[in-house]
């Protein structure tokens, strides 16, 4: 019996559908069943830092299909709504085919070589009028381990400035500051693998449901398995997730540090911590000096439960409750992203998170972790692990560090002397100095800061006097107005290279398709960039994206983010390694500072003293409980702007939507921005569902349509950020973390009113 | 025209009655129940459009239904006119296309 075409199709998507439960529909048949002419290529999905494993499946040269990665242990097949729109991106007509420079103010089309000798020229001109420090780039983790690299050494290690950002500072840098300053080190201590073996989960500061659904379906099957699964919500506003929840804290916006504490006193007072962890493995200080554990004690007494709920508004009895979630819980595993580290005091709220683990020794065991959710895809791979922040270097190395900086000189063959030991400008300073003039040129990679900063239009003063370029694969975009050149760039399975996703797991992704119109790989834009200013020898070497990852796992061996066993010969095989990997033949490392992690295991015996754990990037091995004073948001409501203005993600879109703004059914799925009110605070404004509204804060105003929803509490407002139309983000606040530099989006003072 | 083989999710006390749902649904094709509170089923539309407003109201009109989680989507439609090419059968077998 022969199959149309269709009925072949049909049956293939059973059977992958079957397959990602480990069912076969038909025995034997899976493999045969898509052993057509399409071929199918194992790659990493583009969008969020879950790091799902995609199959693309390409004939002719085309992308056709896509299916989840059965093999793949993150997703196991499955992919989220934004899997079903992947290919339209590949071929959205703004896609951007040729470079571009704005003559006479419009953009006409030009050669690789009219683009690439422009910049060349403009950048060297400026650098040698002002000096380094007057150039800047401001990257992204959506760009390739490989991309940042190249733009890294381009910038530190030839141009001589550390004025190299991305924009991981805006989603991510309070996580790496909580890690930093609790654990010792970047990056979590555990890995997915824990939500299987956890038998209580704290979600707080994230909408899991919509913004990473995969884990939220593990989430899900964990519960569904195990009944005595408990989940802790925390968070201002009801969202999808809510559908799991045993409890949900709804505090006001930006006051939940108070909780937090609460909750450890709580712990503390009713025999829920662990006295034998804390006394092996745990130091205490505050913001000065170091504490006792007494001391520790006498500093929580201020946060009783009342306390709490007064600072909070969540109900005493609710806090008490969720304390003794977390106490009782033989496991527990907190996941959080930007309702936590987009704060003024994104790191004190993540080391506030990682106490509760570190009381209840809650931590480094199989179902324990304190794990921040990553964003973006290569947020941690390209810009924490690759060193893409102004003081960072590569493999979590800082330029403050004369041995770090000799280190990276030596493998990026260039003079120490380039590397300068001062950080550069953070990200709102960098814009800042672009807006006075301080930076005159800058090269803008895979991202959208027009759109994306906070309080945007007191930024857009820079991007239009300095001379800025932009690499990117669509056009055009809210930061592509302000550019002298654009130059196209290949996108998603156009290019390859390795993506580092939130569980520590490097993976490989194959050039599958060839670029669009002219497109090219952005790092061999920055290659080529680099060689017409002058840096030839340092940069023709690279022939192949195989020869930066080499010269970067390099410089990994040894440190403890080790990757220099994830050779592109084994990534092309496995669906991924977790670092540290130091060697070929090592499997990866499923838990840090415990028996199994490398580095724990190379620690000589009489420093390890019988310990189980040790955090080894801390002195003693002993991480940090911190005694952090409660602090609300930088800028409270009061009479004048009454409302507490949150942002935020919605499940069809994703960041600046110009990857699913381009996709026509994700639009009329969610086709603009809106500001969701509570009905309370609806019924007194007079303002009915599907009014045009004004939301006024001190830094401008939107019209946009209400949406009269109890999502939010009363006295919230919810806006998702996506759309430049609605541009929420002329109205938030570009305070920032002082540690931290990632600005306060998550919550600033706003009045609404009906149009 | 798109073909997506879902994973659908459910409340397991709930899991019969969203599966006789689904199966009388005439773009629809259901696969078994798996794992005690999985369904896996074929939806065949139109339009990609047709497929995400399908999908959209299959998830908000039930609260059984916690995920739907595509696991492959064809859309080579789109990008070739494949409206003609016939291919034999897998080497013997007849998989069951119901």
């Amino acid at each position: 019996m022969g199959l149309t075409r269709r009925e072949f199709i049909k049956t293939s998507a059973a059977a992958a559908a079957a397959a990602s439960l480990g069912t076969s529909l038909i025995p034997g048949a899976a493999s045969q069943l898509f052993a057509d002419s399409t071929k199918w290529h194992k790659s990493v999905c583009r969008f969020c830092g879950t790091g799902c494993g995609v199959m693309v499946g390409e004939r002719d040269g085309k992308v056709v299909a896509v299916k989840g990665d059965n093999l793949n242990t993150i997703n196991k097949g499955h992919l989220c709504v934004k899997g079903f729109y992947l290919h339209k991106i590949v071929y959205s007509d703004t896609r951007l085919k040729h470079p571009m420079i704005k003559k006479d103010g419009k953009f006409q089309r030009v050669s690789w070589d009219e683009a690439l000798n422009f910049v060349a020229e403009r950048f060297n001109s400026i650098r040698k009028q002002y000096g380094p420090d007057a150039l800047a780039f401001y990257g992204s983790g959506q760009a390739e381990t490989e991309e940042t690299y190249m733009a890294n050494k381009l910038y530190k290690g030839c141009i001589g400035t550390n004025n190299m950002e991305g924009n991981p500072r805006l989603c991510m840098a309070s996580a790496v500051g909580g890690y930093l300053t609790s654990l010792g080190l970047d990056e979590p201590v555990g890995t997915y693998d824990d939500i299987e073996q956890a038998e209580f989960f704290m979600l707080i500061g994230s909408n899991t449901a919509e913004c990473h659904p995969i884990l939220f379906e593990r989430i899900i099957r964990r519960k569904h398995q195990n009944p005595n699964v408990k989940i802790l919500i925390i968070d201002p506003r009801k969202t999808p997730t809510d559908q799991i929840t045993d409890l949900h804290l709804f505090p006001k916006p930006g006051y939940d540090l108070a909780i937090l504490h609460a909750m450890a006193r709580i712990i503390i007072k009713e025999g829920y911590a662990d006295e034998q962890f804390i006394k092996e493995n745990v130091v205490f200080k505050d913001n000065k000096k170091d504490l006792t554990f007494e001391e520790y004690k006498q500093f929580l007494e201020k946060y009783t439960p009342e306390y709490a709920a007064n600072d909070s508004g969540v109900p005493a009895e609710d806090i008490v409750a969720a304390a003794r979630m977390f106490g009782r819980a033989k496991t527990a595993m907190s996941m959080w992203t930007m309702g936590i580290n987009q704060r003024t005091r994104g790191v004190w709220a993540n080391n506030l998170i990682t106490n509760l683990h570190l009381l209840t020794g809650k931590i480094g065991k199989p179902g324990c972790d304190s794990f921040s959710l990553t964003g973006q895809p290569n947020a941690c791979g390209g810009v924490r692990e690759g060193g893409g922040l102004c003081h960072l270097l590569p493999a979590h190395r800082s330029v403050k560090n004369p041995k770090h900086r000799e280190e990276v000189a030596k493998v990026w063959d260039v003079p120490v002397s380039n590397i300068q030991p001062k950080p550069g400008k953070h990200t709102i300073a960098m814009f800042e100095a672009l807006n006075k003039g301080e930076i005159k040129g800058i090269f803008i990679l895979c991202t959208n800061p027009a759109q994306s900063l906070p309080n945007a239009a007191k930024y857009r003063k820079g991007l239009e006097e300095q001379f800025v370029v932009v690499s990117e694969s669509f056009f055009p975009t809210a930061t592509t107005k302000y550019a002298d050149v654009v130059l196209p760039a290949a996108f998603w399975t156009e290019k390859e290279g390795v993506y580092g996703c939130t569980e520590r797991r490097s993976q490989y992704m194959p050039k599958i398709v060839e670029p669009l119109g002219e497109a090219r790989w952005d790092a061999f834009i920055l290659r080529d960039l680099a060689i017409r200013m002058g840096f030839k020898k340092e940069f023709e070497k690279y022939k192949t994206a195989e020869d930066i990852w080499n010269e970067y796992i390099s410089l990994t061996k040894g440190k403890d983010m080790d990757l220099s066993g994830a050779t592109y010969r084994r990534l092309k095989k496995v669906r991924g390694l977790r670092w540290p990997v130091p060697s070929e033949d090592h499997p990866g490392t499923y838990k840090r500072y415990v028996q199994g992690d490398p580095l724990f295991d190379e620690l000589p015996r009489e420093k390890k003293k019988g310990r189980w754990i040790y955090f080894y990037g801390k002195p003693e091995g002993k991480a940090v409980v911190w005694a952090r004073p409660d602090k609300g948001p930088e800028e409270p409501t009061d009479e004048d702007y009454p409302f507490a203005l949150t942002t935020g993600r919605v499940l069809e879109h994703w960041h600046t939507a110009t990857m699913t703004g381009a996709v026509p059914e994700l639009n009329r799925a969610v086709p603009k921005a809106y500001v969701e009110i509570h009905p309370e605070d609806a019924k007194r404004l007079k303002i009915s569902n599907k009014d045009q509204v004004v939301i006024e804060t001190r830094r401008g105003s939107l019209k946009i349509e209400a949406r009269v929803i109890d999502r939010p509490e009363p006295g919230t407002l919810f806006v998702p950020w996506h759309w430049e139309e609605w541009m929420i983000n002329n109205l938030t606040i570009d305070a920032f973390d002082p540690g931290s530099k990632e600005p306060e989006y998550k919550v600033c003072a706003a009045r609404i009113k009906k149009a | 025209m798109p073909i997506a083989g879902i994973v659908v999710m459910t409340d397991e006390r709930e899991i019969q009655t969203v599966y006789n749902r689904l199966s009388a649904h005439e773009l629809i094709t259901t696969y078994g129940i798996h794992q005690d509170n999985y369904i896996v089923a074929v939806i065949e539309t139109d339009s990609l459009r047709q497929l995400e407003e399908l999908i959209d109201s299959l998830r908000n009109s039930n609260e059984a239904i916690l995920g739907i989680y595509p696991a492959y989507i064809n859309f080579e439609d789109e990008v070739f006119d494949n409206s003609k090419p016939v291919i034999e059968d897998v080497q013997g077998n007849s998989p069951n296309t119901d």
